[in-house]
């Protein structure tokens, strides 16, 4: 199974013990974001709705390219490929 | 050569510029013949500013409405000590027709909202957002799309920064890649979550770099791609970003044509009409259980360095911080009231909003957080 290293931006790595970046075991986008929350199970919250979507001021990026529904995409890892949580932020 | 002149002085202050190549006579010619407009004379807007003051931009405006405050001096370099207190404005263009008196200055002494800003995007050739909230992001957004005038995004956040340009005919707006604003509260702001000074000056640089290379219509812009910068392991990362044809606004078919309340639109509006409404108690309501010496657990989930500026101890607040709640559960009772705190109430309304998923039913939000309760029921209290 490929392992895929996260990349966790500043407001949601107090969330992941700290880390800014987490490797995580899986087939597809959605296997590594389960296991992620399975283990910080507060991040379900603060990426997903209610309904299991992503929240919308969140993207998602496999190398450097945008992954719409990201929990649904059936795209398969590669080993050592690098998936990215850019979420909005406004400070100026 | 036709269009502007340069005096002698002129020449000798632009000479190391006017050397590059993608410059030269005629760059910084239309450099001159240039207006370009800063939203916001703060973080991003200091060393934008100054920048293309320096560089020798014709007409520089500034749209801003605050005053100067000390704890904006350790990033905002338009400012000075001595002015804390003024008017940001009469404070930028007092810098900046020092450092260059060729260039005019214009200042907009207003809050950008949806009244104005067609009014004041009107004539300028291009727009630098350097605004610290939500709302003006998607106004400015939305105004330059719908007025046709490309801007250069800039956002700061404690070691991280994020810069693109939008509004580029054929090219991603800031609605394609965040089609929404986060749920109030979600994503922490500066005064919540901090910024180092040094972040919004490598970010207004880059924003400036980018206006410069818009004028001279010189180079490959950040237009359809989203840098990232990480100032803590020094890493500037570039992801690309396109065009959504559904986008409300720059879409195939756009649905949004013309400005709307964009604070409705981040406040009420983002909160998901699917997420269970927040339960909540007003400040005044918990004066009076702490007067009738009622039972009730506060917990108080900001930070640290916000405790020290000003905190509910006295009427019985616990410290845990957002973050560390979910090792924490075990210290928390679900037999009594469970009143979540933080500085405006909209952190610990997420607080809540977990909480709650994780069994503790009888956890409530303090409405309006510990601004509420400086503002009704203490004013000596400190605040930030």
């Amino acid at each position: 199974m490929p392992t895929a290293t996260i990349s966790i931006p500043t407001p949601l790595q107090a969330w992941v013990d700290g880390n800014a970046r987490l490797a995580i075991e899986g087939e597809t986008i959605a296997e590594v974001f389960e296991r992620l929350f399975d283990d910080h199970s507060a991040l379900r919250h603060l990426m997903l709705d209610e309904t299991g979507a992503l929240r919308r001021h969140v993207n998602v990026y496999l190398d450097r390219e945008h992954v719409r529904d990201p929990m649904h995409a059936q795209l398969r890892l590669e080993e050592d490929c690098e998936i990215r949580i850019v979420p909005s932020m406004a400070g100026g | 050569m036709t269009g502007a002149r340069f005096t002698d002085a002129e020449l000798r202050r632009y000479s190391r510029q006017l050397s590059i190549p993608e410059v030269g006579m005629e760059g910084q010619r239309r450099l001159k013949e240039a207006s370009i407009l800063l939203i916001g004379a703060g973080g991003l807007g200091s060393p934008a500013a100054l920048y293309l003051a320096a560089a020798g931009v014709g007409r520089l405006g500034l749209v801003d409405h605050d005053i100067v405050d000390l704890t904006n001096l350790h990033r905002q370099l338009l400012h000075e000590t001595a002015w804390v207190g003024r008017s940001k404005l009469a404070s930028a263009r007092t810098r900046l027709e020092a450092l260059n008196p060729e260039i005019e200055v214009v200042p907009y002494e207003a809050r950008l909202d949806s009244a104005n800003a067609l009014d004041i995007l009107d004539g300028w050739d291009l727009v630098v957002d350097g605004s610290d909230n939500f709302p003006t992001r998607y106004l400015v957004n939305d105004a330059c799309v719908l007025s046709e005038v490309p801007f250069v995004y800039g956002a700061v956040l404690r070691f991280e920064g994020q810069a693109s340009v939008f509004g580029v005919r054929g090219e991603p707006c800031y609605r394609c890649l965040f089609p929404e604003p986060p749920p109030p509260g979600l994503v922490p702001n500066c005064a919540e979550a901090g910024v180092l000074g040094v972040l919004p000056g490598i970010v207004g640089a880059i924003q400036a770099t980018e206006a410069i290379k818009l004028v001279l219509d010189e180079g490959d812009t950040l237009a359809g791609r989203l840098l990232l910068i990480d100032g803590l392991r020094m890493e500037f990362r570039e992801l690309s970003i396109r065009r959504d044809p559904s986008c409300p606004v720059c879409g195939d078919e756009p649905t949004l044509t013309e400005l709307i309340d964009y604070e409705h639109f981040c406040g009420e509006a983002a909160v998901d009409e699917r997420e269970t409404p927040c339960p909540a108690i007003a400040v005044t309501e918990l004066r009076r259980r702490f007067d009738a010496g009622e039972p009730y657990q506060l917990v108080d989930v900001r930070e640290e360095y916000e405790l020290a500026i000003c905190s509910l101890e006295a009427v019985g607040a616990r410290h845990i911080p957002f973050a560390a709640l979910p090792d924490r559960l075990d210290e928390l009772r679900k037999d009594e009231p469970l009143i979540l705190m933080c500085r405006s109430g909209a952190r610990s309304a997420h607080a809540v909003a977990y909480l709650r998923t994780v069994g503790f039913d009888n956890a409530l939000n303090l409405d309006g957080g510990i601004l509420a309760w400086a503002e009704r029921i203490d004013p000596d209290m400190p605040t930030y």
